[in-house]
């Protein structure tokens, strides 16, 4: 489950609940949990196609734009003076041009694609890492220690939902320089505004993360293992670390993988607003909005649909995975 | 789940239909309203449709933007000085016919062009004794008068021109709603009733032109008071025109009514033809587009053409390409290049010959909708226009390699060199023209990084300031021109005059500072005849490329619709879109 | 659900009016909160990436600036002073109002008085308001279609688990959740509109032509529920599976009520709890600005303006239509958490 892009608070809400009952059932299992939910896993024939799609993918992001040509070289010939729209159907494919080319301008659709595929996911990995190491670490301490810190913590994620998510990202991408030094590190271009989207995506989507942590650690916290573990001297933060995160990575795994395409599809919506990945470096969002706002999509749909279908299969891909794997923690929620 | 893969089976099913019923051929044929025996681009030369037929219709227009103000005194865009004629009139304006004659000024609220006396720094305007407001009152030169020192409230009026600011000799007057002493503004003068004279600092042969500017239109200061004043004077101007404010929902609905004290023969140039005509603000273009194809609205304000869709489905129906004209309008498209941060001549000369003009061309929308290749600085339809082509723009469109590598020998760079590119992030065509322009300079090894700024603030904060583009090694800055008035003074003075040059909101971003042209300028603005300028802004447009201090892209093309509903449809040139003064309906 | 009910210690039970009581402080400091931070980060940001006042005012007055004019429009503007005086006005003005001059006379502007935009010099609070109306008809009239659609689907799916037409509805959810809407909006538009020429998109008021609304926001409608209903519709089914394997609704059947009876009035009640909180979290959420479906339509709403204000770097009209959206999905938060403590005993009122 993936939040929609008008921010959907949903699975942020029902999901924790579930994992919990699943979760308690299967605490007798101890630690073969990992290899039965493997086993699990391995027998759901469409998680582990959608993982060797994603695979692809990175293999795609990696090197596929070593294997495909210029994404930059223009060929004003393939176009139709009237209209600039490509000749030939469906976008203008052909041997040289699988995918068509871009009305306009006549660059090679495929190497677009392909490069562009980099950076969605380079933004969709990194800025849920960030939203991962912020919210568990909150969520442990708020479930963990409870009272004023839990009620702070509890407080400020409120205030993180206040806000008007998508507004924000847009006006601090807008509002902050094209150029600027942090830390000595003279930043610039597309490096900065790639660093920007992760940190502003990361930042917003961490109180996803800890909500479920802290409702994870809430119902962990009264175990006999954690008495147990407290009873022969430990303390908080061997406790928090040894003892409770080992546990945790079950829904660390299964949210991480499902937060991923809410971030990538966050990515493509700031692009297709106009302030994602610069141009002319490609980006998916930012072909589909080329499609929107100059009108192509009425000339040459096909090339509405490419970028449109990339991101589509790309996040189903991780849906689906994610939901294989909340199954292979949990049958009990098919 | 075992259902899973019938899961992702149907979902991928269910796109892949959605997919297909996207593609395929683009187009449906409307239906078009009614038969006409025009024909394509007959707007652009003769008065389609022509008629005095006055019904008591309602005229729909769409804009796909909303107004800087509706405040004759406030407002910049060219759009809003063709349609403020609407409903004021100010003591100049121009010619309201087809083709070249309608870049000739006439008198509107005035008997006849200024006088000039006391060697060119005194310039006398009569007007006409029995034109009225909208409520009846007699305009007087004190009206006038008063209209142009509103210009000065720059505070709360910022948006207009500021010509009257820089040309007469009045330089601390801060407005009238400032003005403690109650002495106005002292130089310009009103020494009768019918009579007034503007005192200006030096000579200006061309303070005509700025006297047809909408700034010039008379307001009665009793209607700018209180709550109804200042900053709000938009939601309800006092009207001298065939129409007036009925209601006005600031950006979202203005709806006009007829001005019944309006005398047409008083006003000529425009004409009162229709009932009501209501403007519909902030509109998406498409939607714009849409309408008028579909009859649903009668006009498209803003006047820059249909977007794609529209522009397919307008050239490939018969019926609707011949209620479709397709005229340059006045408006060039370019790219600086400074001269301070890439002070060699040979160097910029290399740009001018590697720069491809055809993706160029194809990033402002081709050759049938989008431009003309451009050669020159003047585009072809202002006065002053001259047809030479230094750098084989249009013999060799795709770019002269060999050419530019010659150049860059000569200047000291034969593997070429670094420089920035500034241009406005959120105009598609910019984007477009920004990076068609790096990918054809690195064909030479002229190695361009785009920086790209927003339009609100590229010229107050980035690219129109000196200080910033030398710090970030700005040479190349895209921007666009259209001129203020129909002559070279008008076109060239902001673009390369050295005294031009400003530190904020700089519009001569190459940064000429050439005492030829600066020379040039001044005999100009001395002479007395329009004529006898003719050979000066030759000169400084051959100046100026020869300098390479301006690579000009393309002489916009607009695709405009007119509805067939409409009567006397026609391309204003000095505007560059259709005369809206003048419609009325069928 | 969102609180768990705290292990160990358990709380005396409070009133439901102390706890109203005690919400609304909370959302009014939220609130305050919520502006300082966005007033700051508007504020600031550019100020450390090396604006000056000057340069901000520059954006606010027309082509060909003389530095005179600039200078005039930074004092209008209020722009040299600091951000703590600056952010005090805009606070101030909410509660009590302010007197502003349009040049010509004082105007005053009623609380809650949003500031006076840089761009129009008009007040933000009625440029606001008149686009409220937008953005509610899109965000109830697709809230109605997708609670409604979402919940029945996934319903009837948990019902017939397994069956041709569960597999089916979720095929399409997993699509409704995986597609872009900019895309899927943009898709819509081109076949119903453009191509096929259905529907039009054009808003009219409710109160102008109760007909012609409809139609017209059908599409924008179509397009938000299609996204929303998904992910309800796997939800409720989520929720309904879980529910129905629960002992009490086994002891149910055993003592012999009708299937319907069972369904609906023990299971569903007992699955769409926490559907219901999580439906008004979303609802202010989209009352706040839709501003992807807005912009897919042209839809002229509040999301909308947001786009415009941050494109003119609009201050006031920034800091007022983020505080009336944070104000809704507060709002939206606390209705939510005071529904939720009335209808579910389990949970404790902290």
């Amino acid at each position: 489950m993936a939040a929609p892009l008008e921010v959907s608070a949903a699975e942020a809400q029902a999901a924790p609940e579930e994992v919990i009952h699943g979760l308690s059932g299967k605490r007798i299992e101890g630690r073969s949990l990992g290899q039965i939910a493997w086993m699990r896993l391995r027998r759901d024939r469409v998680a582990m196609g959608s993982a060797i799609f994603v695979v692809f993918l990175i293999l795609v992001a990696i090197i596929g734009p070593f294997l495909v040509q210029n994404p930059d070289t223009y060929h004003s010939n393939l176009l139709n003076q009237t209209l600039l729209s490509p000749n030939g159907s469906f976008g203008g494919i052909s041997l040289a041009h699988p995918f068509g080319v871009e009305p306009q301008t006549g660059r090679d659709v495929l190497s677009r694609v392909v490069n562009g595929a980099r950076y969605s996911l380079i933004i969709g990995f990194l800025s849920t890492v960030l939203a991962v190491v912020i919210g568990v670490f909150f969520g442990l301490i708020a479930g963990y220690f409870g009272g004023w810190l839990d009620g702070l913590i509890a407080r400020t994620m409120d205030v993180f939902l206040a806000f008007p998510l998508l507004v924000f990202a847009i006006a601090l991408v807008g509002v902050l320089p094209t150029n600027a030094s942090f830390f000595g590190l003279a930043l610039a271009g597309n490096t900065l505004r790639i660093g920007l989207l992760i940190f502003i995506i990361g930042f917003f989507s961490w109180p996803y993360m800890g909500r479920i942590i802290r409702g994870q650690v809430l119902s962990l916290r009264e175990r006999e293992f954690v008495d147990a573990a407290r009873s022969l001297g430990a303390r908080g933060p061997y406790i928090l670390f040894r003892e409770l995160l080992p546990n945790l990575w079950g829904p660390i795994l299964v949210y991480a993988t499902l937060l991923i395409p809410t971030n990538i599809l966050f990515e493509a919506a700031l692009s297709f607003l106009g302030v994602g990945i610069i141009p002319p470096t490609p980006s998916w969002g930012d072909m589909l909005s080329n499609a929107v706002t100059n009108g192509y999509y009425y000339i040459d749909p096909m090339y509405m649909v490419i970028p449109g279908m990339a991101i589509f299969l790309t996040v189903m891909a991780f849906n689906l995975f994610g939901d294989g794997l909340r199954d292979a923690l949990d049958p009990r929620s098919r | 789940m075992r259902s899973r893969k019938s899961l992702v089976l149907g979902a991928l099913t269910a796109t892949a239909a959605l997919t297909l019923a996207a593609c395929g051929t683009s187009g449906t044929s409307p239906t078009s309203s009614s038969k006409s025996s025009t024909y394509f681009n007959e707007g652009i030369t003769k008065v389609v449709d022509p008629s005095t037929k006055a019904t008591n219709a309602t005229m729909t227009i769409d804009a796909a933007v909303t107004p800087d103000s509706t405040d004759y005194d406030n407002t910049y865009y060219a759009f809003m000085w063709d349609f403020v004629r609407l409903y004021s009139m100010s003591l100049l304006t121009y010619k309201s016919c087809p083709g070249a004659c309608g870049e000739q000024i006439v008198p509107d609220l005035a008997t006849g062009l200024g006088t000039v006396s006391d060697h060119g720094l005194i310039w006398t305007y009569h007007i006409q004794p029995d034109v009225k407001f909208q409520n009846g009152a007699t305009v007087t030169s004190e009206d006038v008068k008063y209209g142009v020192e509103r210009t000065f409230a720059k505070n709360l009026l910022p948006n207009g021109p500021t010509y009257y600011q820089v040309l007469l000799n009045d330089p601390s007057y801060p407005g009238p709603y400032k003005d403690k002493n109650l002495m106005g503004l002292t130089s310009v003068t009103t020494p009768n009733s019918t009579t007034i004279q503007f005192h200006l600092l030096h000579p200006f042969s061309d303070f005509n032109y700025v006297v047809a500017l909408p700034q010039s239109t008379p307001v009665l200061p009793s209607w700018d008071t209180g709550s109804h004043g200042g900053a709000n004077f938009q939601l309800d101007p006092i009207s001298t025109g065939p129409y007036e404010f009925k209601s006005y929902t600031l950006n979202k609905q203005l709806t006009l009514v007829r001005n019944p004290y309006w005398k047409a023969s008083t006003d000529p140039q425009a004409k009162q033809l229709v009932g009501k005509i209501v403007v519909n603000f902030n509109m998406n273009q498409n939607t714009v587009d849409n309408d008028q194809i579909a009859n649903y609205a009668d006009m498209d304000l803003q006047g820059l053409g249909v977007q794609t869709a529209a522009k397919d489905k307008i050239l490939s129906t018969p019926s609707l390409k011949a209620d479709a004209d397709d005229p340059i309008n006045g408006f060039l498209r370019f790219a600086y290049i400074n001269e301070k941060v890439i002070p060699n001549v040979h160097c910029r000369e290399a740009i001018e010959y590697a720069a491809n003009k055809v993706t160029l061309q194809d990033a402002y929308g081709g050759p049938v909708v989008g431009g003309q290749i451009a050669t020159t600085v003047i585009p072809p339809n202002i006065i002053g226009y001259n047809n030479f082509d230094y750098y084989d723009a249009v013999s060799k469109p795709t770019g002269d390699v060999a050419a530019a590598k010659a150049q860059l020998k000569l200047c000291g760079q034969p593997n070429g060199f670094a420089t920035g590119l500034a241009y406005r992030s959120d105009r598609p065509t910019d984007v477009l023209a920004a990076q068609a322009l790096q990918t054809a300079l690195a064909a030479v090894g002229i190695k361009v990084t785009l920086s790209g700024y927003p339009t609100g603030t590229y010229y107050s904060n980035y690219a129109g300031v000196p200080a910033y583009v030398h710090s970030h090694d700005l040479g190349i800055d895209l921007g666009g021109w259209g001129a203020d008035w129909p002559d070279g003074y008008g076109f060239l003075d902001e673009l390369s005059n050295g005294n031009a040059i400003a530190p904020a909101g700089n519009t001569q971003i190459s940064e000429i500072n050439d005492p030829t042209i600066n020379n040039l300028f001044t005999k100009a603005a001395g002479s007395t005849s329009a004529a006898a300028n003719i050979p000066i802004w030759h000169s400084i447009d051959e100046d100026i490329m020869a300098q390479a201090a301006i690579l000009p892209i393309v002489y916009q093309k607009v695709l405009l619709y007119r509805n067939p509903n409409l009567t006397n449809v026609y391309m204003d040139q000095y505007y560059g879109m259709y005369n809206y003064a003048v419609l009325g309906l069928k | 659900m969102r609180r768990y009910p705290p292990t160990g210690r358990v709380p005396a039970p409070r009133g439901v009016i102390t706890f109203i009581i005690r919400r609304l402080i909370a959302t009014v400091i939220l609130l305050v909160i919520v502006s300082t931070i966005t007033f700051a980060i508007f504020f600031l940001l550019p100020r450390l990436a090396g604006e000056t006042p000057y340069d901000l005012a520059a954006r606010y007055v027309g082509r060909n600036p003389i530095p005179s004019q600039i200078h005039a429009m930074e004092v209008r503007l209020g722009l040299n002073e600091p951000i703590q005086v600056q952010l005090g006005h805009f606070l101030k003005a909410i509660v009590f109002g302010e007197t502003y001059s349009n040049g010509t006379s004082k105007v005053y502007c009623a609380p809650p008085c949003l500031g006076y935009s840089w761009r129009n010099q008009q007040p933000v609070w009625p440029l606001l308001v008149s686009d409220i109306p937008v953005t509610a008809s899109l965000a109830i009239g697709a809230a109605l279609l997708w609670v409604v659609g979402g919940v029945a689907i996934g319903v009837l799916s948990a019902l017939r688990r397994g069956s041709i037409f569960d597999r089916g509805a979720m095929a399409l959810a997993l699509a409704g959740v995986s597609l872009p809407i900019f895309f899927t909006g943009q898709v819509a538009l081109l076949l119903f509109s453009f191509k096929w020429q259905i529907f039009n998109v054009t808003y009219v008021g409710i109160t102008q032509n109760p007909l012609q609304w409809a139609r017209n926001l059908v599409l924008p409608w179509i397009t938000l529920a299609f996204l929303y209903s998904a992910l309800y519709a796997r939800l409720t089914r989520a929720g309904m599976l879980e529910t129905m394997n629960e002992d009490y609704i086994r002891t149910a059947r055993a003592k012999g009520l009708p299937e319907r009876i069972v369904v609906f009035k023990h299971g569903l009640r007992a699955a769409l709890t926490p559907i219901l909180t999580i439906f008004g979290m979303d609802l202010g959420l989209l009352l706040g600005g839709a501003v992807l479906t807005e912009n897919t339509f042209s839809l002229h709403g509040l999301g909308w303006f947001t786009i415009q204000a941050i494109d003119n770097s609009d201050l006031p009209e920034i800091m007022g239509v983020v505080l009336l959206a944070s104000f809704f999905i507060v709002v939206a938060n606390m209705l939510v958490d005071i529904l939720y403590a009335a209808i579910d005993p389990r949970v404790r009122l902290a």
